[in-house]
């Protein structure tokens, strides 16, 4: 019974990651048509200078996300510690 | 882990998210190499940390000023009942009052 219950949760964090990730990708589309794509369409393909600018905009956004990462997780935990020296 | 948990942790993940994406729009304005540069790195610790410090002043401030007001609208919400029901009362008073049947003068 406690492992149907394990599973459920298993299940539902992995629903979690999924939408997360869905959400970054579709963040990244944004962010990076804003700072890519020509506003003026003069062709239904994806110009040369635009393929490169996409390439390296998600490259740096991934960086940008896993620095983000890195330090938001220092800073909660240092605000727990803070957190729980405060209740004691 | 309950609910509550994986709803704390859903917000975690949409904060991370969501300043991804806000220090990457301010602090990245050159795409023309594929890793960050020192400056844009700088930029982006100090786009976090004033996130995370303006998340924190903004809740600290909410919690001082909402309690007040959503008592306010409480009490404001109480003497609107009350005064319907009063209102209500005075109705069911002035409406003439209907004669009970057994008093009715029989018909003969």
């Amino acid at each position: 019974m406690a492992q149907k219950g394990q599973v459920d949760k298993l299940k539902l964090v992995q629903e979690l990651e999924m939408e997360m990730m869905s959400d970054l990708y579709n963040r990244i589309v944004s962010v990076c048509h804003d700072k890519c794509i020509n506003t003026k369409y003069t062709e239904g393909d994806v110009a040369k200078g635009e393929a490169v600018c996409l390439d390296r905009c998600v490259a740096k956004f991934l960086e940008t996300h896993d620095r983000v990462g890195k330090k938001l997780t220092a800073l909660t935990v240092q605000d727990e510690e803070m957190m729980k020296r405060m209740q004691t | 882990m309950d609910s509550g948990e994986l709803i704390q942790l859903k917000e975690f993940l949409l904060l991370f998210n969501k300043l991804s994406d806000r220090c990457f729009r301010r602090c990245v304005y050159t795409l023309g190499s594929a890793t960050l540069t020192g400056e844009e790195r700088n930029c982006i610790d100090t786009c976090l940390s004033k996130n995370v410090n303006f998340n924190q002043k903004t809740l600290a401030l909410f919690m001082e000023i909402n309690p007040p007001f959503q008592q306010k609208k409480m009490e404001e919400q109480m003497a609107q009942v009350e005064e319907l029901r009063r209102s209500q009362a005075a109705a069911v008073e002035a409406s003439p009052q209907p004669v009970p049947i057994e008093s009715q003068p029989v018909q003969a």
